[in-house]
Order: C-alpha cells, then structure tokens, then sequence
C-alpha cells in the first residue's frame, strides 16, 4: 500500500508538473505577440493592448474611452452604439465609416464588433479619438505612440558657438536618457520618456559639434549628436535641460618628461601625451547630472596616475564649516596635486575638474578603465590633525592571471602596492617641514575595494585643529607637494609590482 | 407562614454571597500588590527570557582616534537576533549620551538584526542613524568598527556583517564608509587592536 501511495503521489507530481509547463509556455507564446499603443496625454500616459486583426494592428475603442473616462456602449445586431460624456458615436460591424457626434469619421480599416466591443484600427485613432475628447491626437508610427493633447515633451537646441561650443537641449519636462557613446557620437536614448517631435536633423558649422539627429524606433526617441572631439553631457533645471559640451582635457604631460621620469627606457613616440592618444573618442556621462569620463574617453598612459577630489555637485561632502563643504577643498588640493605632479613629468587625470556630482562607481570605472597605475582620492575632515592615509580592507592576494576581476574585490591583487604608496606618502609627509602628525590604516572607504591598482584615500584635517586652514593655500600646497614627491619616488616600486 | 426549607436555602445563599464577597477582596487585594511601577513599563521582553549579563563594548573616542574596551551590563535575550540587537543597542546608547566621546544622530537605533547560517549578522540601522551620522571617514570608519568589533566581542560567532539602512542596501554611512561589503570580522578586529 505504501508503495501504491508513492507512486500515485509521483504521478500527480508529473501531472502537476506538465500542466506548469504548459501554462507557462502559453503566458511566453502569448506575452511575444501582444503589442501595446501607448496613449501619452499631457497627464498621464497609459498603455492598451493591440491584437492583429485582418492583418492590421486594432484596439478595443472603448478601452481608451474608459482609460480617460466612463463610457457606455449598446449592441443591436451589427450597429454598435458608443456613448462618452454627451458624445453618441455609432459603428456598423464591417463598415469603414463611423458617425461621432454630427461627424462622420472615415476609419483606415473595417470597424470589428467582437463579443460586445467594437475594435478600431491603430491608425484610425488619431482621427477618431479627437471627435470624441477634442483637441488632437498625434499617432507616431514607429514608436507605437499616440499623443493626445499636447501630451509628450517636446525639445529645442540651440548652438552656442564659442570656445569651446556647446549644445543646449531644453525639454519641457524632465527627461531621464540612457546616453552612450561611439567612436565621434553621443548617443541618448529616451526610452523611459515620450518624446513628440518627429525624426529631424541640423547641421552645424562648429569646429566641435557638426550635427544634431533625431529619430524614432520601437523602443523610442534617439538623439545622435555628432563631434569631432569628446563630448560630456550635463544636466540641470532638474533634468530639462542638457548642455552638451566638450570633455575637460586631462592633464598633459610632455613626452619627453615621461621619457625621462621612467629612467629612458620608453621612446617617447610609445608614449605619447595620453590627450593626444584619446582626441577622437567621446567622454559622456552615463546618467544624471554628471560629467565624467566613463569609459572610451578616459586616457591611456604607461603611468598614469588619477586624481579623484571627492564628492562634488550635489553631493556637498562633510560640513567642515558653515561656510566650507568638502568638495571645495578637495577640489583646490586635487588641482595643486595634478600641478606638482605635470611639473614633475607625471600622466594624471582628474576625475572632476568642476563642481560636477559623480557616482562613485562612476570613478572606479573611470580609474579602471584607465588602467590606471595610481589612484588617489582626496577627503577633508575636521576631527584631528594632520594627514590620514587609508588603504583597503581587503586581504591581500595575488594579481589575478585572467582579464576579469570580482567587482567589489578588484583591489585584493594591489593591496601591496598600495600599502607602498601609503607608506611612501607617510615618509614624505614626515620629511616635510611642518611636521604634521600623519597615520596610516585599512578603511572601508569606498571606492577604494573597487580600484584595479595602487590606490589610497588621503584625508587632509585641519592643521594644529583650525578648521580655516583646510582653505589656507600654504597648507594646500604643503600636502600637495607630499603628495607628489610620494608618488613620484614610490613610481618604480609600483611599476615593478605591476 | 414560611417554609422551613426555603427559610434554609435563603440563609444559605447569603452565606454564599459573604463568602464569595470575602474572596473577591481578597483577591483585589493581592492584584494591587503585585501590580507594575509605571516607570517600569520599559520592559522589552518577556520575564525569563532575558538576563542581565555583561557586554563588552568597544567605543570611540573621537578626540583621540581610539577604540576602547569597555564592559556594562544589559539585559540580553537568548535568541541570537535579539541578542545582538540588545547588544547593539547597549553601544548606540553610549553615544546617544549628552556627553557622548563620539556623538550620532539623534533618533539613532538598530531597527532589526537578522543572523543568517549562524555567522552572518544582518544589521538594520534606522533612517535616522545614517542620515543624521557626521561626515567624514575618520567618523564613519570609528562607527562602523565599533559596532562590528563590539558585536563580535559578544556574539564571536558572527564572522562576517552586512550593513543595512531602512532594510534597503546603502552606498554609504554618510558619504564615505563603505556599506556595500560585507565585513569580515577577524580583519576588523585586527584593525580595532591597532586602534585601542
């Protein structure tokens, strides 16, 4: 009996089983043939299912109605009867005119009457749905979209010409575009928002930016800006406008210092200035108000080494006073570090060079994607003195043979290297002559576990406890200097290990 | 003239109602002696459940950049969540004090501590705790230790800890301190030994 039980027990598992399959594999078959019209209103947008009939797209007309507001419908025999608000339309199942109001209305395609509901072509409905609500309706093609009332957001751009040029794009409602780039062209996508304007082009006669095109395809509106140097991308007025302007250049460093600074072994035509080696590809930003390098604009040099001054934008930092947030000051000292180090022949880049929000994955790409052999980032803080030196947290292991690193561990195979540099800054700053108190220790900073190379965060507290001289520019200076010469005399170790 | 039975059961009832009104006092009586101080309603857990045992706390001291050990006691619940809630909540104490050595925001608790295969604690801090949490990656850094230290000290089976704010993954404390990793405990008790 007990085996009778399992095995009846096994059989209705199966049956179960089979019958989840099918039901699945129906919900798949099915959600790959059902298509929607989106219906943009200036309010709200809303989608409704499309189902092909007689070979031609059609919806239920009185989902629409309902979806705006109440409708009713009587069905005698073929004539389908449909009111909304004080509007009485009549149909004929068959016929290709439809009578709305006092208005006869010629449909693009037979009107269908099926279990109750009339059914109307996709592309009557532009000149149906207006007889109904007023106003006008809008109906584009390609997208699957049909804007009624001044529904969808509009756009205009306009050409600043100046050195450099930029491009202004104002939206009359916030925008969110995905943004990509290609070799000569920013790209942004504007799937998750409903742009109206029909596919158009401009061309400008700028040395930066040459054209502007737009177009439409199923996912939505694509803008293509097309330049001859990189381009970045800032938003602002809450996401109406964006400023379409060159990438900040990085630091150059003449080819004969890097020459020199790596003891003559390289030619200097193997290393050239790392702008000169990136002038053709464009630098975006990937979302949001931000204007960073992500990924085929940041430079390439043997050494190269990226300066990252901390937070920025909206993204204010600590409150080292009332009158001082942190991003300003690691701003002031990141820029006298890229100076000490272009005059010491050093490759640097700088994360933001303006008062930029970044994301701080958005560094670390842009540092690894560098492949970046030193990574600074600068922090302010008013608790102490002196300079605080952190490394990762992470274990040390050995460089990984192959291509690809675990994200949230890259830094494990340059804990080393980094503890290097650390111990190097540490050796500078003692020698310097205001004798700062300075330490060094593992911390959970980010991006810090994200970085594929040498990497530590500095943080400058105030000198002898006064918040004010975190702004003194001798102080910037001081550490700055410290800085640089730490890099500077920690480079062979750090290429050796490399 | 009455019947001499129902004479008989009249008196018996109300010996019966006097008897049952003596009880009845009695018991009134004994409920007021052993009713609650108000000002003892801050009871978290049931009686029996909870013992008072001492915790280990590593505190920091923002002005010297230290951890430093210290024990006190608290009432502790023996399921292991709570436990290390009660734990926590005991160190976040500390700091809530008006003359705290390393201040948080006012507001500051441990929503929630979930232990996960017996070894990974979960924290979930409040809105309150990181929104109100200073900037800075001393300050953040001196937290995050802390906690992870002082929760290991008491509960050295907890090997790793994840940081949640509002039950919901979050970059950062503050801006600086990574809340992302999941932390192993032995590393930051290495770094808690430098820092004492």
């Amino acid at each position: 009996m007990p085996w009778n039980r399992k095995a009846r027990l096994a059989r209705q598992f199966r049956t179960a089983g089979i019958a989840v399959a099918i039901a699945l594999s129906f919900l798949v078959a099915r959600s790959a043939d059902e298509k929607e019209l989106t219906i943009v209103t200036s309010q709200d947008h809303f989608p409704v299912p499309v189902q092909q009939r007689e070979g031609k797209e059609y919806v239920d007309l009185q989902n629409i109605l309902d979806s705006m507001g109440h409708s009713s419908a009587n069905v005698e025999a073929q004539n389908f009867k449909l009111h909304y608000g004080r509007v009485e339309a009549r149909f004929q199942s068959g016929q290709t005119e439809a009578k709305v109001g006092n208005v006869a209305v010629q449909l693009t395609g037979k009107f269908l009457l099926e279990n109750g509901r009339g059914w109307v072509p996709v592309s009557s409905l532009a000149g149906l749905l207006p007889a109904f609500i007023g106003g006008r309706a809008e109906y584009h093609e390609i997208s699957h979209r049909l804007f009624l009332n001044g529904g969808g957001t509009r756009f205009s751009a306009e050409l600043k010409k100046g050195a450099p040029s930029s491009l202004t794009l104002s939206f009359t409602a916030p925008v969110n575009p995905r943004i990509s780039t290609e070799s000569g062209k920013l790209r942004l996508s504007f799937s998750r928002d409903h742009l109206v304007m029909t596919a158009q082009s401009w061309k400008y006669d700028d040395p930066l930016i040459s054209a502007l095109h737009y177009s439409e395809d199923e996912s939505g509106g694509e803008m293509v800006i097309e330049a001859t140097e990189p381009l970045l991308a800032n938003f602002s007025d809450q996401g109406k406008i964006i400023v379409i302007s060159a990438a900040p250049k990085l630091a150059a460093t003449p080819a004969s210092s890097e020459a020199q600074t790596s003891g003559g072994t390289a030619a200097a035509t193997n290393n050239p200035p790392a702008t000169e080696s990136n002038a053709n590809s464009p630098v975006t930003a990937s979302s949001g108000s931000a204007s960073l390098a992500e990924s085929t604009g940041v430079p390439h040099a043997r050494f190269l080494i990226v300066i990252d001054p901390s937070h920025g934008g909206s993204e204010r930092g600590a409150a080292l006073s009332d009158k001082i947030a942190e991003k300003d000051v690691t701003l002031a000292i990141a820029r006298r570090l890229r100076a000490e180090l272009s005059d010491r022949g050093q490759a640097t880049f700088m994360i933001r060079d303006s008062d930029s929000t970044i994301s701080l994955d958005q560094r670390a790409i842009a540092t690894n994607t560098s492949r970046a052999a030193v990574y600074v980032a600068i922090h302010a803080g008013t608790l102490g003195n002196g300079v605080r030196v952190y490394t990762s947290m992470l274990p040390e292991t050995a460089p990984a043979p192959g291509s690809f690193l675990p994200w949230e561990t890259a830094q494990s195979g340059y804990v080393r290297g980094s503890r290097v540099l650390a111990a190097s800054v540490l050796d500078q700053i003692g020698k310097s002559q205001a004798k700062l108190p300075v330490a060094m220790m593992p911390a959970p900073v980010r991006p810090l576990n994200n970085i594929a190379g040498a990497a530590i965060v500095v943080e400058v507290a105030p000198q002898r406890g006064e918040v004010d001289s975190l702004t003194s520019s001798n102080y910037q200076q001081m550490i700055a200097n410290a800085l640089a010469a730490a890099i500077v005399s920690s480079r062979a170790s750090l290429e050796q290990s490399r | 003239m009455i019947p001499r039975h129902v004479l008989i059961s009249f008196a018996l009832l109300l010996a019966g109602i006097f008897v049952l009104g003596l009880y009845m006092l009695s018991l009134k009586h004994g409920a007021e002696t052993t009713t609650l101080n108000p000002g003892d309603s801050a009871v978290l857990a049931p009686p029996g459940s909870t013992t008072s045992e001492a915790v280990t706390l590593y505190v920091a001291y923002d002005d010297l950049g230290v951890l430093r050990k210290r024990t006190t006691t608290a009432a502790l619940p023996g399921e292991p969540p709570a436990r290390a809630r009660a734990i926590l909540r005991t160190l976040l104490h500390e700091y809530l004090q008006g003359s705290s050595p390393h201040p948080i925001g006012a507001g500051s608790d441990v929503s929630d501590v979930y232990i996960v295969n017996q070894s990974l604690a979960v924290i979930d801090l409040n809105t309150a705790f990181a929104d109100g949490h200073r900037s800075g990656v001393w300050e953040e850094t001196l937290t995050v230790d802390s906690m992870i230290a002082t929760l290991s000290a008491n509960m050295p089976e907890v090997k790793q800890v994840k940081i949640l704010v509002d039950g919901k993954e979050r970059e950062t404390l503050a801006g600086h301190a990574d809340l992302i990793t999941v932390y192993d405990t032995g590393v930051v008790n290495q770094l808690v030994q430098a820092l004492q």
